[in-house]
């Protein structure tokens, strides 16, 4: 949820998710679309966050 | 052991030695807890005041305050605090009661999901629902809060967690996984010598100072490459606190509401090296006139910063403190000629041009407001904390309230929420027993949290409080005014609402004063005395708040007061109207 609202912070898109659970914790893979500066953005703003286990930019 | 016995025996630990909040239903296992503590528990009218005097704690004492609440209600009432110390990156935890774990998503009574209202808003918010994590989620949520770029976290605790068993405490995990720690990196050398290359070609250079140079400490980098560099120093609003704002390199805050000649600074410089400030609208006008006709360094502790409001020609990811200390040795192995100090001399002759040129506007039969805030500096200690509420006092004070020693000007600046003045007052004078604070208030911004008086009182927290009473919506009024054609509406408070009656109902002298001297002699006896009071100081509604930059608009479409400008225009060299 919180990677959701950072995105939407950024005005990124959505393009992707897919949601696991392991043992009651929420495990997802999302991928959001965007200008480039708002992606730099949003890895930025995610690598500080503990909510986020990994972060990689694809072209 | 019960697991908020555990929690609170941790928090012992870590070295909590207050909490600001309020019991309900869903916390009181928590309370149960604190019955046996050394912790002081401070019972606040509002939940709001908690969360607020919570960060006045943690901002004058610069490690997390912590605010407690109910479910329900309890918990929602904390949101403007936390989103209020978000925005001005203030460390704090708070700790929410919840339903029990069988009611949650019932609807319950008193059941609100306040994870997911806080979550946009704060570093860390999660709700435990295993009672054997406890003390692990709040050591990270508190490590959290000062890890990196400060800022809220929230735990949200169900009653039946805090009151399960968790066996032993000595048996307790506490490891703080590393996803919480933001570790401060050295700044990058290359980038480094690429600002310092920058700052010798520039000849005139603006060090603008944003809140986390407070929080790292850097004040004395700061003037020291000001020194270096004859460079002027300007602040934003959450950096006015930063620095000793009589060193003569300091003109004062800048921005829509910013001193004249900090403005000027900008618009006249070359390069501006930016330090723990997101560069807000409200500090820098629009960023595409900013950024034209001067270089840029951005020094952030948290890189998102870097690049978001205005794409620097150096950006460096860095504790300010760290990089400055650097960026100072070096400097000292370049040659450079040495920059022009007339210019920083000559700024401040226009300010204080303009500060004489407001004295001499002061009509007999009122009192003024810029004079009010100069008889309270004078009459303060050095290390006198002032905070403030929101609106026209506030921006006078900002002008022309001097900082003399760094942390000790508390406001909400980013989230501008009035009736944060009085409760935060109350956590600096918590966080500071010894030192006198003072709260420079509007009468509506006082009204809306003016309960905390009876806290004031109750735990003796002696705190001055100083309304400018205009009975009006001041700052509103003004854009009405100068925007909105002259058609008032909804600014002016018709009530006739006696402050002093007010604060004697709670326990707190009100005295009403009509001249500075009867001022600066209340003043002088509450501080003699560190006695509570509330002085009602009456303003004209009409008084307005100048400089003024519209919004959206550069700093050189400043707004001076009538009559100002002409005096100006000899003597400045800047574009400024």
């Amino acid at each position: 949820m919180k990677l959701l609202l950072l995105a939407k912070q950024g005005r990124l898109t959505l393009k992707e998710a897919s949601l696991k659970a392991n043992e009651g914790v929420i495990i997802a893979d999302l991928v959001f679309e965007g200008p480039p500066e708002k992606i730099q953005w949003f890895m930025l703003k995610t690598s500080g966050s503990p909510y986020v286990l990994e972060c990689k930019k694809i072209e | 052991m019960k697991a908020s016995d555990a929690l609170v025996r941790k928090m012992e630990d870590l070295g909590v030695e207050i909490v600001f909040g309020i019991p309900g239903g869903a916390n009181l296992p928590l309370y149960d807890s604190l019955y046996d503590s050394n912790i002081r528990s401070v019972l606040t009218k509002h939940e709001q005041h908690a969360v607020h005097a919570a960060e006045g704690y943690a901002r004058v004492k610069k490690r997390p305050g912590i605010a407690l609440a109910t479910s329900g209600p309890g918990a929602t009432n904390l949101v403007t605090g936390l989103v209020n110390a978000a925005m001005d990156s203030a460390p704090l935890v708070a700790l929410t009661g919840q339903v029990v774990r069988s009611f949650m998503g019932t609807d319950a009574f008193q059941e609100a999901d306040i994870v997911d209202v806080a979550l946009p808003h704060v570093k860390y918010a999660t709700v435990v629902l295993d009672s054997s994590k406890l003390v692990k989620e709040f050591v990270s949520a508190y490590k959290c809060a000062m890890s990196g770029r400060p800022g809220p976290t929230l735990l949200d605790l169900p009653r039946d967690v805090q009151q399960e068993d968790i066996g032993e405490f000595e048996g307790i995990d506490e490891t703080v996984e590393p996803r919480f720690l933001k570790q401060s990196l050295p700044p990058d050398e290359i980038l480094l010598e690429k600002a310092a290359e920058f700052i010798v070609e520039a000849k005139r250079v603006c060090i603008l100072v944003g809140g986390g140079a407070y929080y790292s400490d850097a004040s004395r980098e700061i003037l020291k490459l000001a020194e270096i560099l004859n460079a002027a120093v300007i602040t934003t609003t959450p950096g006015k606190t930063a620095v000793d704002e009589s060193h003569p390199n300091v003109l004062g805050v800048v921005g829509m509401h910013g001193r004249f000649e900090s403005n000027l600074a900008v618009i006249d410089s070359d390069l501006v090296l930016c330090l723990g400030t997101r560069l807000s609208d409200r500090a820098i006008g629009p960023p595409s006139e900013f950024k034209k006709s001067r270089r840029i360094i951005h020094i952030d502790v948290d890189a998102s910063e870097i690049g978001k409001n205005v794409i620097p020609d150096v950006g460096i990811s860095c504790d300010a403190k760290l990089a400055l200390s650097r960026l100072i040795d070096i400097l000292s192995t370049k040659r450079f000629s040495p920059k022009d100090p007339g210019w920083v001399l000559g700024l401040k002759e226009i300010g204080r041009s303009f500060d004489e040129y407001m004295f001499g506007q002061a009509d007999r039969s009122r009192l003024s407001s810029w004079k009010i805030v100069k008889v309270i500096r004078d009459e303060l200690p050095r290390s006198a904390i002032v905070t403030t509420g929101v609106g026209q006092h506030q921006m006078w004070a900002q002008l022309y309230f001097k900082v003399l020693e760094p942390g000790t000007f508390i406001t909400s600046a980013g989230l501008g929420t009035m009736g944060f003045g009085l409760p935060a007052a109350m956590g600096a004078k918590a966080a500071a027993p010894d030192r006198i604070v003072l709260n420079m208030d509007g009468d509506g911004s006082f009204l809306m949290t003016c309960q905390a008086l009876g806290t004031i009182v109750e735990y003796d927290f002696p705190v001055i409080t100083v309304v400018f009473d205009n009975r009006a919506l001041g700052m509103v009024r003004q854009w009405q005014d100068l925007f909105y054609k002259k058609r008032f509406k909804d600014v002016d408070i018709e009530d006739r609402t006696n402050l002093i009656k007010l604060a004697e109902a709670f326990g707190v002298e009100g005295l009403f004063v009509n001249s500075y001297e009867e001022l600066r002699i209340a003043l002088r006896r509450a501080i003699r005395n560190d006695e509570a009071i509330v002085i009602d100081v009456p303003i004209d509604k009409d008084e307005k708040v100048f400089p003024m930059v519209p919004p959206g608009k550069w700093l050189a479409d400043v707004i001076l007061p009538p009559g100002f400008s002409n005096n100006v225009e000899e003597t400045a060299s800047s574009p400024a109207k």
